[in-house]
């Protein structure tokens, strides 16, 4: 009987193996077949190592005494599944001194359907672990080759706090949309989020080292939107973008949550050597508490201009303020000089100076002794991608 | 024990058998690639450009604006819903930056940073990037619903080729 068994076994096995191994013969007598596979496919990846030295305060580890602590690698994928339909997908570590541990986590991963696909518009929605489009360089502040400098602007983006789970990703859906016309196209999107907690990492960011005694906290029902409009084939561009979420620690006796509503307008002017961009925000922040609640605005900006020496060498300049509403601070400024040199389309090199005057966006964690109030930074950074 | 270890077998024969269908469905809706006559076309579009496209139901009055949203990877199909695959050349080529410039009317770094939102930010495909204009002509005609460009050279290239103006369709 076994041995039936097994012949039985064999026979079905050749045949699927026929039929497997036909299928692949099929593939490969036919190149463009192999071509067609390999577009409808798209891997890329991209990696990058920071060194940082700093006075006055720790930015992303022991950078008084000279910091590697910053690191980020991600390997995305995307699959054409029809022409309308695309599936994407991203691993991703990010190590930032005690702001970020370095664990792999599932970036994003959604699918994402062309509703309406038009040669001039069109109309699509996205849904999974979704991106959440905030300012021009929210949604792919994690490569060195898409944003300005090696630190994102800590005036819009919250570089130093550690905050960058709560603006990245939502689990839930995007609505988005685009129309080109002889001089201009215009890009919108909307993400809305079902509520999801937060990790312990990015709690202990936010409240500090207390954040181990919490259990069920959440990002509540968050909503981002952008709407961009760019003239003269990209060289001027204008954004809109806004943020309503909350942050909610639900345990018995501690209902504490942290409501979060803004927007930021952005613009940007592109000439053939010189690149201008600024960006506005205004934040309201409510925490609300058992024992009352506070309520400060925060007003932050940041203006930057870049020079392209060549196209493989620029240098870039920024001033980023931000003030908040409450009678006793004093408003945070930042200077930043950032040089980038890229040897080939694969590899970068950037050179950063920063001066910040002011604690805010410091990570509080890193110094754990306290802050002062002024810090000089220099970082060097080492990005590929492919 | 037959009675209890056939049907199992049975339905995991089934189960490949199945599996293997698919798996060849779903190749054979990727192989077959109808070898359209005259594909790709060369359309001129500007005094030095023309484009290269392999697709038959090509709007001929293709409009700056649809050629920006093309090859800024915001249109993903074309009106016979065949996928729209951008080709062009490396972004440092002399050639990419003059189509840019003089054809799309953008400049290089601009639509090189609207690529590279695309990758990193999870929307739409990427470019192609063929190595040479002899490698970008090749994935153009093996591939339908591909888009490309290439430098006209009116002295040297029209004396070796067939063109028909009517079709606009080079032999």
């Amino acid at each position: 009987m076994m041995s039936t068994l097994h012949n039985f076994n064999a026979t079905a096995f050749t045949r699927s193996a026929k039929l497997w191994l036909g299928a692949v013969a099929l593939t490969l007598s036919n190149s463009p077949t192999l071509a067609m596979q390999w577009q409808d496919w798209q891997v890329n990846g991209f990696a990058s190592q920071a060194f940082l030295k700093s006075s006055g305060n720790n930015f992303f580890g022991d950078s008084l005494d000279g910091s590697w602590d910053f690191m980020e690698a991600g390997i995305s994928a995307k699959w054409r599944a029809n022409p309308r339909l695309i599936f994407s997908g991203q691993l991703f570590s990010r190590d930032a001194g005690s702001t970020d541990n370095g664990d792999v986590n599932l970036d994003y991963l959604f699918a994402d359907y062309k509703i309406i696909d038009k040669v001039d518009s069109g109309l699509g929605v996205r849904l999974g672990r979704v991106k959440n489009r905030y300012g021009f360089y929210n949604d792919s502040r994690d490569v060195l080759f898409t944003r300005p400098s090696i630190l994102m602007p800590q005036a819009i983006y919250f570089e130093g706090n550690g905050l960058r789970e709560l603006f990245f990703s939502s689990d839930g859906f995007e609505f988005f949309g685009h129309w080109d016309s002889e001089t201009s196209f215009t890009e919108f999107s909307i993400s809305h989020g079902i509520d999801r907690d937060i990790s312990d990492e990015t709690l202990k960011n936010l409240i500090g080292p207390t954040a181990s005694l919490y259990d069920d906290v959440q990002t509540e029902r968050p909503i981002f939107s952008r709407l961009s409009h760019s003239f003269n084939g990209g060289n001027s561009r204008l954004a809109l973008s806004s943020i309503n979420s909350r942050y909610r620690i639900r345990d018995p006796g501690i209902d504490t949550s942290l409501d979060i509503e803004g927007y930021v307008l952005s613009g940007q002017q592109h000439y053939l050597n010189w690149s201008f961009t600024a960006e506005y925000s205004q934040l309201d922040v409510l925490i609300r508490t058992p024992l009352g609640s506070d309520d400060t605005l925060y007003n932050a900006f940041y203006l930057q201009t870049q020079y392209r020496f060549t196209p493989q060498l620029n240098i870039s300049a920024r001033y980023e303020q931000t003030d908040t509403d409450t009678a006793d601070a004093d408003p945070s400024d930042h200077y930043v000089l950032s040089l980038q040199w890229q040897p080939s389309q694969n590899w970068l090199v950037s050179a950063d100076i920063y001066r910040m005057e002011g604690a805010f966006g410091i990570p509080v964690l890193d110094n754990p002794q306290g802050q002062e109030d002024q810090t000089e930074l220099f970082a060097l950074m080492l990005a590929w991608r492919f | 024990m037959t009675g209890c270890s056939s049907p199992p077998l049975h339905h995991r024969q089934l189960w490949r058998r199945a599996l293997a269908c698919l798996f060849l469905c779903w190749l054979g809706s990727h192989c077959y690639a109808e070898p359209a006559l005259g594909l790709p076309q060369e359309v001129p579009i500007s005094a030095d450009f023309s484009l290269l496209i392999n697709n038959e139901t090509l709007d001929r009055e293709l409009s700056l604006a649809s050629l920006r949203s093309i090859f800024s990877m915001r249109k993903r199909s074309w009106d016979n819903n065949q996928p729209v695959t951008v080709v062009v050349l490396p972004s440092r080529s002399k050639t990419h930056q003059r189509f840019c410039k003089k054809v799309l009317k953008i400049y290089p770094f601009v639509l090189q940073e609207q690529w590279d939102r695309q990758i990193f930010s999870g929307g739409g495909l990427t470019p192609v990037i063929a190595k040479n204009e002899q490698e970008l002509m090749e994935i153009i005609r093996n591939n339908p619903g591909s888009i490309g460009y290439r430098l006209r050279d009116p002295q040297s290239r029209l004396k070796n080729t067939a063109y028909s103006p009517a079709q606009g369709i080079w032999q």
